[in-house]
């Protein structure tokens, strides 16, 4: 399969006056053409700050420390920001959280997505017909009205398909998604799960999803990374990681989702909370919170090693975790 | 569970309308005054130490029902009696009286505590205020209460913003749990936290509910948690309750199309299970034009002519089940 995305090493700091918060360390993995990479965590893991490095959309006081981020065989962290910007938004588009911060309040929908339509040079009759087809695709009913229409005449489900439609656009190779579905009632969320995967078989993309909720990584990933305390702690096809999970910090999080009665299954929650990111422990950053760890755990940190075919961990007692069962069974 | 059936709360034909912003011309053009039906005659029974759970997306009045029935918004119409005293009309210093019967957690612990009050006098002014016990007493109730939500004693007088989410919803608990109250209302108290430490909160609530044998009345979208913690549930649209039952039976077995559709949407958690079809279309609509006749009726798949018009009464089945369908499954 041909990658689309190689990042290397990412590493990605907030850098204060008095401390510097170390959001993603050393980040590295691939997207594959036309699949669904999810990169899954609590607040705080660093996903965000990983998906807006790809971009290059870090702001002061954030910078890109290290690390290469390879789009289509180019290093997109060595480009210029004039050359950037023929990436951002055409080649690479991204989809946010809240559709009401990221949509412009004063703009119709319709200027929005001529915006984003410029670069293709149409003329005017072309550019409606095209913007009248994107809301369509999109699901939002008599496109025609809708188009003149302002943000904030749109309920959030409407508004996050707007959303998905300007950056669909341009036709994006690679489409980042934000947390997509997270603001939205569950019904309105089951529409855009459903929404995003059509949009990806029918316009071939490939998508990096980011998100605390594993069950919208089971609807939407082919592969996934876990990531804790700015590191990824484990990685595997999906498949493979809900039903056989090798990290301590997979399994806990597995363990906290209710999604049955309690008889069927307890709630076992992960003690304590998550590490300062501006004073990570020297050991292993899971440490204080894991139950299988031992003295080695809070020295040394271990490496991200391959212990199955795509399937990769980073734990010193990958033995001890050999029959836990996951979420599911295979 | 319950074993025997005590009523401890009942709600009777409960409504909260808000009425819409007129503008000056409108009232010149006399208008009619449009209302918000936010929770539209609604009627159920909590008895005495069980889990109740709401549930609803958002918009379908389960906050605002909430907050009714402890009268920070005054009822439009219908009655609110706790163990045979009618809440409803309570002048206000009795009501101030009442205000230990009944205590809410709120879904956003980083607003609902006061950031200028340290942990220790945030506690310790609940048990002044309503007088829960001895002045001499009060610190040694406070280090009680602390231990109860797992806040360590040392932290007594440090100040919200010091905590993290997780713990500030342990001080929410502590709070309401000051002035000993015989109900939660809990709306939405795990949703603004990280999956690790909702179970946390989760457990913590389940445990205290059960050692201090509380009534809860549990708020969540979240139907996961609902089907974890509660012990019935009430499935609420657009205003109105369209089924009630235990949550046992009711996740296994809803019979109305809304619930059946709700339990249905959240993901599910193997990636080999899923579908492309869409569950529901459509979104909920406006509160202050509500559909007629069954409000679920332009989104139901198996809505018929007479859902359209005649409007359909909670009717009870078997298992002390509810359900507000004219073609229940």
């Amino acid at each position: 399969m041909k990658k689309i995305l190689e990042i290397n090493g990412l590493v990605t700091s907030f850098i204060l006056k008095d401390e510097t918060i170390q959001a993603v360390q050393d980040v590295s993995f691939y997207v594959n053409q036309g699949e669904t990479f999810g990169l899954v965590g609590e607040s705080g893991c660093g996903k965000s700050a990983t998906c807006r490095s790809v971009l290059r959309l870090i702001r002061d006081p954030g910078k890109i420390l290290n690390g290469e981020i390879i789009y289509k065989g180019i290093d997109l962290l060595k480009l210029t920001d004039e050359e950037m910007v023929n990436y951002r938004g055409s080649e690479i588009a991204m989809i946010f959280q809240e559709p009401m911060t990221a949509l412009n309040p004063v703009l119709t929908i319709r200027k929005q997505i001529y915006e984003a339509l410029k670069r293709q040079k149409l003329s005017k009759n072309d550019m409606e017909i095209k913007a009248i087809n994107l809301l369509k695709k999109v699901g939002i009913s008599s496109p025609e009205q809708r188009l003149d229409n302002y943000p904030h005449q749109f309920s959030g489900g409407m508004r996050q398909r707007a959303m998905i439609a300007i950056s669909l656009a341009s036709e994006p190779a690679l489409l980042v998604a934000d947390e997509p579905t997270t603001a939205l009632d569950v019904t309105i969320q089951d529409q855009i799960i459903k929404l995003i995967n059509n949009l990806k078989i029918e316009m071939g993309m490939s998508i990096i999803l980011v998100t605390h909720d594993l069950g919208v990584v089971a609807q939407m990933c082919d592969r996934v990374a876990v990531m804790y305390a700015g590191k990824i702690m484990e990685s595997a096809d999906t498949l493979t990681l809900f039903s056989t999970p090798r990290h301590p910090y997979t399994i806990g999080l597995m363990n906290s989702i209710p999604h049955t009665d309690k008889e069927h299954g307890k709630l076992i929650p992960i003690e304590g909370n998550p590490p300062n990111l501006s004073n990570p422990p020297i050991g292993c950053p899971f440490e204080p919170r894991c139950r299988y760890s031992e003295e080695i755990c809070k020295t040394k940190e271990a490496e991200l090693i391959e212990i199955g075919e795509g399937h990769k961990s980073r734990c010193h007692f990958i033995d001890k975790l050999i029959d836990v069962k996951g979420i599911i069974e295979k | 569970m319950v074993d025997n059936k005590k009523i401890i709360l009942e709600v009777n034909n409960l409504s909260k309308f808000f009425p819409v912003k007129r503008s000056v011309i409108d009232m010149i053009t006399k208008k009619p005054v449009l209302n918000v039906k936010a929770v539209d005659n609604v009627s159920f029974k909590v008895y005495q130490g069980e889990n109740l759970g709401l549930v609803g997306e958002s918009g379908c009045g389960k906050s605002t029902l909430a907050r009714t029935i402890i009268r920070l918004y005054e009822p439009t119409a219908g009655t609110i009696t706790f163990k045979n005293k009618d809440f409803t009309t309570l002048e206000a210093n009795e009501l101030r009286k009442s205000r230990t019967d009944i205590q809410m957690i709120f879904q956003d612990p980083y607003s609902s505590l006061n950031p200028r009050m340290s942990v220790y006098e945030t506690l310790a002014e609940a048990i002044k205020y309503h007088k829960i016990c001895e002045k001499d007493k009060i610190p040694s109730k406070v280090n009680e209460l602390m231990d109860v939500v797992g806040i360590p004693r040392y932290a007594a007088n440090r100040f919200p913003g010091e905590f993290s989410g997780g713990q500030r919803q342990r001080i929410g608990i502590a709070r309401a749990l000051a002035v000993e109250p015989e109900i939660i209302l809990a709306d939405e108290p795990v949703s603004a936290l990280d999956v690790s430490i909702q179970a946390q909160i989760i457990n913590l609530i389940n445990e205290l509910s059960e050692k201090l044998g509380l009534t809860v009345l549990f708020i969540a979208h979240d139907l996961g948690v609902i089907r974890y913690i509660t012990d019935r549930v009430i499935v609420m649209y657009l205003g109105k309750i369209v089924e009630i039952g235990n949550t046992k039976d009711l996740f296994t077995h809803p019979k109305h199309p809304y619930s059946t559709i709700l339990t249905n949407a959240a993901p599910e958690l193997d990636p080999r299970l899923r579908s492309k079809e869409i569950l529901i279309e459509g979104e909920i609509p406006s509160p202050i034009n509500v559909p007629t006749g069954c409000r679920f009726h332009p989104r139901c798949p198996i809505a018929f002519e007479r859902c359209k018009i005649e409007e359909p009464i909670l009717t009870e089945y078997e298992n002390d089940r509810m359900v507000a369908c004219h073609k229940p499954y």
